[in-house]
């Protein structure tokens, strides 16, 4: 972590405020859409499986990235650290905020006894991927595993909110 | 100049360089336009040595904003990253229904284009005579690349659009419209203290109506909530943009600790 950019929780409280770096990220996205979808991630399922989302701010408490993050079982790590909604804008010094979000998820993943950490980008961040993963493996990650996608065109109408659903172009197969 | 005047002059100035506003030579550019920057030590360029500050010189340019003319426009291609060295910014957004959202107002020392998905995610126009420190995007970043202090100070210290909508985004969250006023006037006074300007009395670049557009309230309720704190003491208006902070303690107490 870089000493000038710290790791905080998203709390109620902050919410809102976490939108103009959300809505950047993710054009088109309301605030409604995203209080609905941030909020249950506030609330821990388990005192032993924590989950909740993590912000990178500076010295002054702007909020310059954040990430969703859940503690999960997993066959062959025990727990795991999973993240995932990782948004951080095209803003000048990224790598540095890249090493510090990742640096943040590995601290909280020791601090939650997780053998692995595994992050899941690609909705929202896709023209930040390619430095994603530049930075990832100079930080001793691989690819692993893969992950299907597949968008339920007309079964949209099931997520309750069709009015303001962020569109995005369907994207195949990609490595997780 | 007149407001459409200018817009129109800009816009054609814009097609031609994709950058808003008149560029007028700064009479010491030449020789170190840097060394006589007042916004120098409250902006991300304070730590650099004087190798640095050349280097960070020779890829910008000066440019001069007139009242109320635009420096870009959402939507159009992110090239330039500008640092504000004087006068005052708006930011805004631009609603599907053609009316216009204020995001937030920057200062000197503040930067502006830094948020970007190749094309500028917010509009900005001056509110006042505004003189802006220029730099292709592309060259910053290699230069930051090789500063690394640099980017260190601008990560940690730079406010800019982001920052400001931020900070919208917490006013919003107040209850009242005194709330939603004094926590403004208070954020306002708090911004000129972190960028080296008096902070009492409070300078007020923008109109009431940018103001009631910033904060979501009506023109008119944002001129009340001025009488009726000037009324109870907590206020004194100076002139149109200036606002002298009496009673501290109480109008914290209204802002609930902004």
């Amino acid at each position: 972590m870089v000493d000038t950019l710290t790791a905080r929780f998203l709390d109620r409280r902050t919410i809102d405020k976490a939108y103009p770096l959300v809505r950047n990220v993710v054009p088109g996205m309301t605030t409604a859409r995203w209080t609905q979808f941030v909020r249950p991630h506030l609330v821990p399922r388990s005192p032993d499986w924590p989950r909740g989302v993590m912000t990178i701010q500076n010295p002054a408490g702007y909020i310059l990235a954040l990430f969703a993050f859940e503690v999960r079982a997993d066959l062959h790590e025990s727990r795991i650290f999973y993240m995932d909604h990782i948004m951080i804008p095209d803003l000048p010094g990224r790598a540095t905020i890249w090493a510090s979000t990742i640096g943040a998820a590995e601290r909280l993943a020791e601090m939650n006894r997780c053998g692995a950490v595994r992050a899941e980008f690609g909705a929202g961040s896709e023209p930040s991927d390619r430095d994603f993963l530049t930075s990832l493996e100079s930080m001793g990650y691989s690819l692993a595993g893969i992950r299907a996608f597949k968008r339920l065109e007309a079964k949209s109408d099931r997520t309750g909110d069709g009015s303001d659903r962020v569109r995005r172009p369907p994207r195949g197969l990609y490595d997780a | 100049m007149h407001s459409s005047t200018c817009r129109n002059e800009t816009r054609e100035a814009m097609s031609r360089f994709s950058v808003a506003a008149r560029s007028d030579a700064h009479p010491l550019h030449l020789v170190a336009p840097c060394d006589t920057c007042r916004a120098r030590e409250f902006s991300a360029c304070a730590p650099l040595t004087g190798e640095e500050q050349t280097r960070l010189a020779s890829i910008m340019r000066i440019v001069n904003v007139e009242p109320h003319c635009p420096i870009f426009d959402e939507a159009n291609r992110a090239e330039y990253v500008f640092n504000i060295t004087a006068g005052a910014v708006k930011i805004y957004k631009l609603l599907g229904d053609g009316r216009r959202q204020i995001t937030g107002f920057l200062f000197a020392g503040d930067f502006l284009g830094l948020i970007h998905n190749e094309a500028y995610a917010y509009s900005a126009e001056a509110l006042v005579p505004t003189k802006l420190c220029r730099f292709p995007r592309r060259r910053l970043e290699a230069l930051l690349a090789e500063i690394p202090h640099l980017e260190q100070r601008l990560l940690a210290m730079a406010s800019h659009e982001l920052a400001a909508a931020q900070d919208q985004m917490v006013l919003l969250g107040r209850k009242s419209a005194r709330e939603r006023v004094v926590s403004f006037i208070l954020m306002l006074s708090d911004s000129a203290t972190r960028h080296g300007r008096p902070n009492d009395p409070v300078f007020l670049p923008m109109s009431r109506s940018e103001i009631a557009d910033y904060l979501g309230l009506t023109t008119e309720t944002v001129s009340r909530a001025f009488t009726s704190l000037k009324k109870q003491g907590l206020i004194e208006l100076l002139d149109e943009k200036r606002v002298r902070l009496c009673r501290m303690s109480a109008l914290q107490e209204i802002a609930g600790g902004f």
